[in-house]
């Protein structure tokens, strides 16, 4: 087999992981081929001509977005291969030569990264093309080089994640980092596209990319082998408190700071927009409550044999469901009555949908829960539109 | 009969063919009931039936008296099951996992402690009792997860393939236990791949073939007949003998 079609499987492997469910994956595919077709056809033909000329030193906003949502990409396909290394452990197993199977690994994050560079830069690039062939070509090769440039970033800073927090955490870590840095690209698209860099930066970039990027690529390979084969140190806890449940300090074991700050980006759009700010108030109320029990649940949620087996477990998942639940509410409720205390129905409706996401866990389907958990959310910003403003 | 009972079993996954069929099998208090059959046989299904994780098409279920369709809690305080898969809290030591399936099976916390010391120490995990259980190795979860099934002092035991990843120590430290639990009194079904274990320890062996009871001997008879690899081979054909040769090719 070679090394290609080892490749493309590896891929096709980690997209079935990413997406398990067939008619989601084939959803995904015709939404982004639908997208990709219709950018085809606005850039090449209803796109009104540029208001001014394409000058070569926008191309370097256009490679900051690239590079940004490309690492952003390229980061999330890798924190698979950090939080399980096993594939590449059996990769290692094949007859491949040295090296060769952790590029095959790597496949998935160069595919990751390929994505947004190509979906998104290439409509643009061919919109250039109708007016300015130069810049055009300027922006594939730019394109290339930021590719290629995303992936060393993502490797490294796995390499550096994983050797600060080990190798499953730091796989959770980096890969809602790397959610959050693709999902700040996007959102700063029209500020990165309007800062025009300058031909002399693009230049040396380009200039700079074959010269340097060869060289830290070998190190940043090394590094991240030692990383997915070194020896990880045992960690260890202290002495429960014997006889009380010991969700609580699963759940500060879990990624819960990264869940916080990722509530960050959506409080800075409310101070921002204050018409906006009953519907984050919504958004945020219930997604609290959701987020804290999601962490707490999450491994019962993964075993749920454990809970269904254990005779006081339907008790403690309730008492459990109650307090933590009634707790989570408290900073959506404080929120909300700061925000809108003379908006009787909309505090009701937000503080309705909010009280009722606990009992969502009763369910044993991930689905249905998803579901009803959706549904409540839009049911909280349905209400902030009609009687928010 | 306090033990185990199952009468008329049957059962299968959604619309699929039936995986049990009318099974009947009793379990006395104070024997080990070895469970023998090839991959696919029923076992594990049968394992989780008793432990109320999976619900019989057809027949009941009684656990030290109690009928697990109506009576799950009761059954379950008197159940210590091991699944062929722990139930285990990787992000968690071993001392804090007894301490919470202590508070899920209603263990009060000063017993649970002592307990707990005295199940860590006879299974040689005592070193390792502050230690997340994501870095332990297989044997070592499989003796936790027996410890954790041992907590609460069941007096029914169902041991899905206990043996798994045991160092030799520990496979005889698990087979003089289940041995004085079964002489105190407490009823014991297993099921192993490995036919000595079975042969040593087992009162009684079961066949389970095809969704159903093949044969049910007691040791002589299994003495007789050569041990339970020769019963095995005998009563499951062509599999058991595809069994063999694999275990022979990776002997």
């Amino acid at each position: 087999m070679s090394r290609v079609v080892a490749a493309a499987w590896e891929t096709r492997h980690a997209f079935r992981q990413l997406l398990p469910w067939r008619w989601a994956r084939r959803m995904l595919v015709a939404f982004i081929l639908g997208l990709e077709a219709w950018l085809f056809v606005f850039t090449l033909f209803l796109a009104p001509p540029s208001p001014r000329p394409l000058e070569i030193g926008v191309v370097g906003g256009f490679v900051g977005f690239n590079l940004m949502l490309a690492t952003g990409a390229a980061g999330l396909a890798l924190s698979r291969l950090l939080g399980r290394p096993e594939a590449l452990g059996l990769l290692s197993l094949s007859p491949q030569p040295p090296g060769a199977a952790l590029k095959i690994a790597l496949a998935p994050t160069v595919f990751a990264a390929l994505c947004p560079v190509t979906l998104i830069g290439l409509p643009f690039a061919l919109l250039a093309a109708r007016r300015a062939p130069l810049v055009a070509a300027s922006m594939l090769i730019a394109g290339i080089c930021a590719l290629g440039w995303a992936v060393l970033a993502a490797v490294a800073c796995a390499t550096v994640i994983g050797r600060r927090f080990g190798r499953e955490r730091g796989a959770r870590v980096l890969a809602a980092g790397s959610g959050w840095l693709a999902f700040l690209s996007m959102m700063a698209f029209g500020a990165l596209v309007r800062r025009e860099l300058g031909t002399a930066a693009l230049v040396l970039f380009l200039a700079l990319t074959p010269l340097l990027l060869p060289g830290l690529w070998e190190r940043a390979l090394q590094g991240f082998i030692e990383v997915l084969q070194g020896t990880q140190t045992p960690r260890t806890a202290p002495e429960p408190a014997w006889g009380c449940p010991g969700w609580g300090r699963l759940a500060l074991r879990s990624p819960w700071m990264l869940a916080i700050l990722g509530l960050a980006p959506v409080m800075a759009v409310a101070l921002e927009r204050p018409e906006l700010r009953t519907v984050l108030c919504a958004l945020l109320a219930v997604q609290c409550v959701a987020m804290v029990l999601d962490r707490l649940l999450e491994p019962e949620l993964m075993t749920p044999d454990r809970l269904r087996l254990a005779p006081r477990g339907l008790l403690l998942r309730t008492r459990m469901l109650l307090q933590w639940g009634t707790a989570a509410l408290v900073p959506g409720a404080v929120l909300c009555m700061l925000v809108g205390w003379e908006r009787k129905a909309w505090l009701l409706s937000v503080m309705g949908a909010s009280a009722l996401i606990p009992f969502t866990y009763f369910t044993a389907h991930r689905t249905v829960r998803v579901a009803a958990q959706l549904a409540l959310l839009t049911a909280a910003l349905t209400a902030s539109l009609h009687w928010g403003r | 009969m306090p033990g185990v009972e199952v009468t008329d079993l049957g059962f299968r996954h959604g619309k699929g063919p039936d995986v049990l069929s009318n099974l009947s099998i009793a379990a006395r208090p104070g024997e080990v009931l070895g469970l023998l059959g090839v991959n696919g046989a029923g076992k594990t299904t049968l394992f989780r039936l008793i432990a109320g994780l999976l619900k019989p098409r057809t027949g009941s279920i009684r656990v030290a008296g109690f009928n697990v369709a109506v009576d799950r809690r009761e059954a379950n305080r008197r159940l210590g099951f091991v699944p062929d898969e722990p139930l285990l809290y990787p992000r968690m030591s071993a001392q804090e996992n007894l301490n919470q399936f202590a508070v899920l099976w209603g263990v009060p916390g000063a017993e649970a402690r002592d307990r707990s010391e005295s199940l860590l120490r006879e299974t040689g995990l005592w070193e390792e009792r502050n230690a997340w259980v994501e870095g332990f190795s297989r044997g070592m979860r499989q003796k936790l997860s027996l410890a954790c099934a041992l907590l609460h002092q069941p007096s029914v035991l169902v041991l899905d393939e206990p043996f798994n990843g045991l160092d030799m120590s520990a496979t005889l430290w698990l087979r003089n236990l289940l041995r004085r639990r079964a002489d105190a009194g407490d009823c014991i079904l297993l099921s192993s791949h490995q036919p000595e274990a079975l042969d040593a320890l087992s009162d009684r062996l079961a066949i389970l073939h095809r969704g159903g009871l093949a044969e049910v001997l007691d040791r002589a008879e299994v003495a007789r007949r050569g041990g339970s690899a020769e019963i095995f081979q005998a009563t499951c054909g062509p599999q058991a003998q595809h069994t063999r040769q694999e275990q022979e090719q990776s002997a």
